[in-house]
């Protein structure tokens, strides 16, 4: 059974949505918010107040998101020739994806040792990072009751 | 040329690392100033035997940065959950003993009996600055930063005291002052709890050219700030000149700050009131030492999720 046209497997889909849910929760657990309002005093939640722990998480379930996007960014490019296009909704989100992958990677980027952004650029990263990513969420719950779908395709057309 | 120094001899062997010679006021390396605004790292070394604790530094540190101080705004905001604790240090100004929002630098004594010799040796205690400072790279917030000359800031008119900060420096550096700062506009009740306070190395005095107050002010000239390069290698003869040893250079992966002294740092470790505030002289492994690998998992993952794209299209044309 496959959905998205063709681009996406089930299992694939799964992953990416499973990849997002861990990147949002790890993403929040940077705040220091899970130990202040008693969740990593919940049995089996202990790691939620671990900084370090949430901040490898982070970048895992990143590598696994940027894996199965860029699969697909490959197939969609490829196959786009075949009357598969983006819906406004799946650019918008597309943008939002881009503009958290980007700003996520010069976030990595600045950790490494020897690799400095001004103090400007480096508050600004951040805060476009948590902006677009508050902004996805918004899209993605739109999406979700409106039933967006990413793809659109001729053959399809509701 | 090599000369053995009692461990409680104060005399200044800044002699040895040709400043006294070249007879400048206030420790700072010739250049120093052009290469912090280039943005090359500049580092303090401490000839720490030499400290008479005469507070002169903290009395400056205080002088100098008061203006930074917070003036919280009473009552405080209600918190909530109500466990989460507010911390005011605004009716305790004057305590110089530990770092508190109002004291960013104290002196801290060790005392003990090393290699058949008693020693006592004081250690000005600050923030070291961090070459891949946790404090600044985990700062969900973008609060704390790391600027291109090594100093690395929390700034307070971002900050919501959340405490991440010092939660993830090893020396737990970071002191918090509920009551002021941009958290009181969001939901004070809620998320955020004041502004992170700590060393921020005299960045402003720096940035005109200005030697921070605390070197400048010591009757001893202790300290010695310049390029990092040049700073360790002074740090490294100043240690081989006493047989002493070095904290600071691989502390946490490499700081900005370098204390030099003739007993091990274990033992002065040892020796020192430690707690909130007083921090250890232990060894600590570099925190951000991962991020080498994360970072590379996050370049090598879009290449691989590519490649697997292309290789399953020509699959599906295959068949
Ligand atoms: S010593 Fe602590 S507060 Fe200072 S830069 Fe290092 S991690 Fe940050
Ligand atoms: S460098 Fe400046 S802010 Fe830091 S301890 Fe010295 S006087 Fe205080
Ligand atoms: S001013 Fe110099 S000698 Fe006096 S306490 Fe500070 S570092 Fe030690």
């Amino acid at each position: 059974m496959k959905n998205n046209y063709d681009i996406a497997s089930r299992w694939e889909t799964l992953i990416f949505k499973f990849s997002v849910a861990v990147l949002v929760l790890s993403g929040l657990a940077q705040m220091p918010l899970f130990k202040r309002y008693y969740i990593s005093e919940i049995p089996g939640l202990a790691w939620t107040a671990d900084f370090h722990f949430n901040h490898i998480l982070h970048h895992v379930a990143a590598a696994v998101l940027l894996f199965v996007l860029f699969r697909w960014s490959v197939i969609y490019l490829r196959t786009k020739k075949h009357g598969i296009r983006l819906s406004i909704s799946g650019w918008i989100r597309t943008g939002l994806f881009a503009t958290i992958i980007i700003t996520g990677l010069l976030r990595a980027l600045k950790n490494l040792p020897g690799f400095y952004f001004s103090p400007l650029a480096t508050t600004s990263i951040i805060w476009i990072h948590l902006t677009a990513s508050a902004l996805l969420g918004v899209a993605a719950i739109y999406a979700y009751f409106a039933a967006g779908k990413y793809l659109t395709h001729p053959n399809f057309s509701k | 040329m090599k000369q053995k120094k009692s461990f409680s001899g104060n005399i200044s062997r800044r002699g040895f690392l040709g400043l006294a010679a070249a007879g400048l006021a206030g420790a700072m390396m010739p250049g120093t100033a052009g290469a912090a605004r280039r943005g090359e790292e500049i580092a303090t070394l401490l000839d720490i035997e030499s400290c008479i604790n005469c507070g002169q530094c903290v009395q400056a540190c205080r002088e100098v940065n008061g203006h930074k101080y917070p003036e919280p705004e009473k009552p405080f905001p209600e918190m909530f959950p109500a466990r989460v604790k507010t911390e005011d240090w605004s009716e305790k100004r004057d305590i110089s003993d530990r770092l508190t929002p109002y004291n960013w630098l104290y002196i801290q004594t060790s005392r003990g009996h090393y290699n058949g010799r008693d020693f006592e040796i004081h250690i000005p205690r600050r923030c070291l600055h961090c070459q891949n400072p946790p404090c600044a790279n985990l700062c969900p917030w973008g609060a704390a930063v790391r600027e291109t000359n090594g100093i690395v800031r929390i700034n307070d008119r971002i900050c919501l005291g959340g405490g991440k900060c010092r939660d993830v420096c090893p020396w737990l550096i970071p002191q918090r002052q509920t009551g002021v700062g941009m958290y009181l506009d969001l939901m004070p009740r809620f998320a955020g709890n004041g502004v992170m306070y700590k060393c921020d190395r005299c960045y402003d005095r720096i940035a005109l050219g200005k030697i921070p107050a605390c070197i400048e002010v010591c009757p001893m000239q202790l300290q010695t700030i310049g390029p990092r390069e040049s700073i360790l290698r002074q740090a490294r003869e100043l240690a081989q000149d006493l047989d002493g040893y070095i904290y600071g250079d691989v502390e946490n992966g490499g700081t900005n700050t370098f204390y030099v002294s003739p007993v091990p740092f274990e033992v002065l470790s040892d020796n020192i009131v430690k707690g909130p505030g007083r921090p250890h002289l232990e060894y600590v492994e570099n925190t951000m030492a991962r991020s080498e690998l994360l970072t590379a998992a996050l370049i090598t993952a879009p290449l691989a999720g590519a490649a697997a794209g292309l290789l399953s299209l020509k699959a599906k044309k295959k068949s």
